[in-house]
């Protein structure tokens, strides 16, 4: 019989008892009917329904390697950091799916020097810059008058609009670029001709929170679904 | 300690996704050059040959060529940067490609900044234009686009949103902007630059040749090995690609092997 004081003994128990707790709350959240008390928030628009994989994927290599990758980084035997446990969802993720060939302001463009100050002001290289998931919305960027980040010299020669751009901008009227044009501009619509015609700020806000689009119901390409990504 | 050192030790290491390659043979200042030298040809050829030849055996070329009520092919401008595009989307190399002006068409166009700046030296001096871009930590270099053939400055001067009515052949009508993390490529590197490129003027011809079956008020035009210049039809992306690749080789070459 091994003689064990009883603090030792107190330190066992809690540490059994935290063990076990642990392992529980593992094999509860691993499981997919649970991945809701993981996840950080609803899911945005469209994305509903979504599993935790169609985004969140296996990172590269066992949980060995990454972390073996991370150490030599630390230390400088390694050029980049490894993904741990699951990959970063970054614009290649969100691309999978969303990715087409009429996108009117495809991410890779702002990359160029002169988009500096967009870049600094709206974060235009970056999907989640827009579109930051969990939110349980379409587009989290609040502000609707982005337009003027890169904008600023339009000045139509055949306006076919009743007040011309020129003068809408003079007027710094930002916010009614969205009442007419859809910012990747995949929607199959006429744009409006005259203000009265234009589209309720209102509704373009109701839209960005997810309600139904006030553009056209119609578009050139539809995103992947989760199951015709994951037969990519 | 020792146990930990030993079991990360103990497993195969996890491979880089970016490939370790040694022997940076090239400035990355010369690879923009021979990649530039390719998009020199290959737009030339499709203004010359595709577009030029094109409208006058019927072919259609618009600016909103995408849209489906519109059947055409993309003008000059928009072809390269179909092929920027591609570059991108595929990703196959960190090489960025931009088009601009002090004259746009579309405003949104213009350059502005370090870019204006050297733009204006440009236009003095006809040299392209190299810098380091500290914000975007990335090696930038800007060449003149030159005025190589008649639509060039037929349709910039006619375009009813042009703010410049007086472009004549040889002029400088804006420049390319090229981008790239590294200060230097290996051969393997610069490889893939000039295969992206040259697969991106591919995808994007293809892009234009998918969007021909559906054309419904013009006559569908003839796909084969045959060039506008000889009726209303097109060359195969492969044979497009072919003719680029072949004007461009001694250009390509003589950068390769630093003649």
């Amino acid at each position: 019989m091994i003689n064990i004081s009883r603090r030792r003994k107190r330190q066992w128990i809690g540490f059994a008892a935290g063990l076990f707790v642990t392992a529980i709350a593992y094999v509860v959240l691993s499981s997919p009917s649970n991945e809701e008390f993981l996840s950080k928030g609803p899911m945005n628009k469209g994305h509903e329904g979504f599993s935790c994989e169609s985004c969140h994927t296996d990172s590269k290599g066992n949980v060995f390697q990454q972390i073996q990758a991370n150490v030599m980084f630390v230390f400088g035997a390694r050029k980049t950091e490894a993904d741990f446990g699951t990959e970063n969802v970054d614009n290649n993720k969100c691309l999978d799916c969303h990715d087409r060939a009429n996108d009117r302001h495809p991410l890779h463009r702002f990359t160029e020097p002169r988009f500096v100050e967009a870049r600094k002001n709206i974060g235009v290289t970056y999907c989640e810059s827009c579109h930051l998931e969990h939110n349980g919305l379409r587009i989290t960027q609040v502000e609707t008058g982005y337009c003027e980040n890169c904008h600023g010299d339009t000045d139509l020669k055949n306006d076919p609009l009743e007040v011309s751009h020129k003068d809408l901008i003079a007027q710094e009227m930002w916010t009614s670029c969205l009442q007419c044009h859809d910012f990747h501009g995949n929607h199959i619509y006429h744009a409006a001709e005259s203000m009265m015609d234009t589209i309720p700020l209102k509704i373009v806000r109701e839209y960005f929170d997810g309600g139904a689009s006030p553009y056209s119901d119609k578009k050139k390409y539809y995103a992947l679904t989760e199951e015709e990504l994951n037969k990519k | 300690m020792l146990g930990l050192t030993a079991w990360l030790g103990s497993c195969q290491p996890l491979p880089e996704e970016t490939a370790q390659i040694s022997g940076k043979l090239y400035s990355i200042k010369e690879a923009f050059e021979i990649v530039a030298t390719e998009n020199d040809v290959a737009r030339t050829l499709y203004t010359k040959a595709i577009v030029g030849a094109g409208k006058k055996n019927g072919l259609k070329f618009h600016e909103d060529w995408e849209k489906d009520e519109v059947e055409a092919g993309p003008l000059p401008a928009l072809f390269l940067r179909g092929i920027a595009g591609d570059i991108r989307k595929k990703g196959e190399v960190p090489l960025g490609l931009f088009l601009g002006s002090d004259f746009p068409i579309r405003k949104s166009n213009k350059f502005t900044g370090k870019q204006a700046e050297l733009f204006a030296e440009m236009r003095v001096d006809a040299e392209p234009k190299f810098f380091y871009d500290e914000e975007n930590k990335l090696y930038t270099a800007m060449f003149p686009d030159f005025a190589v053939a008649a639509p060039c400055v037929n349709c910039h001067n006619d375009h009813p949103e042009t703010t410049k009515t007086d472009w004549k052949l040889g002029d400088i009508q804006g420049a390319t902007t090229w981008t790239y993390p590294g200060d230097s490529v290996s051969f393997e590197e610069l490889q893939g630059i000039i295969m992206a490129y040259r697969n991106g003027a591919k995808a994007t011809f293809q892009s234009y040749l998918d969007k021909v079956p559906s054309f419904t008020e013009n006559e569908i035009p003839e796909i084969g090995s045959t060039w506008p210049a000889a009726g209303y039809q097109l060359p195969t992306p492969e044979v497009f690609v072919d003719s680029v690749g072949e004007l461009a080789s001694a250009e390509t070459l003589k950068g390769i092997l630093k003649l």
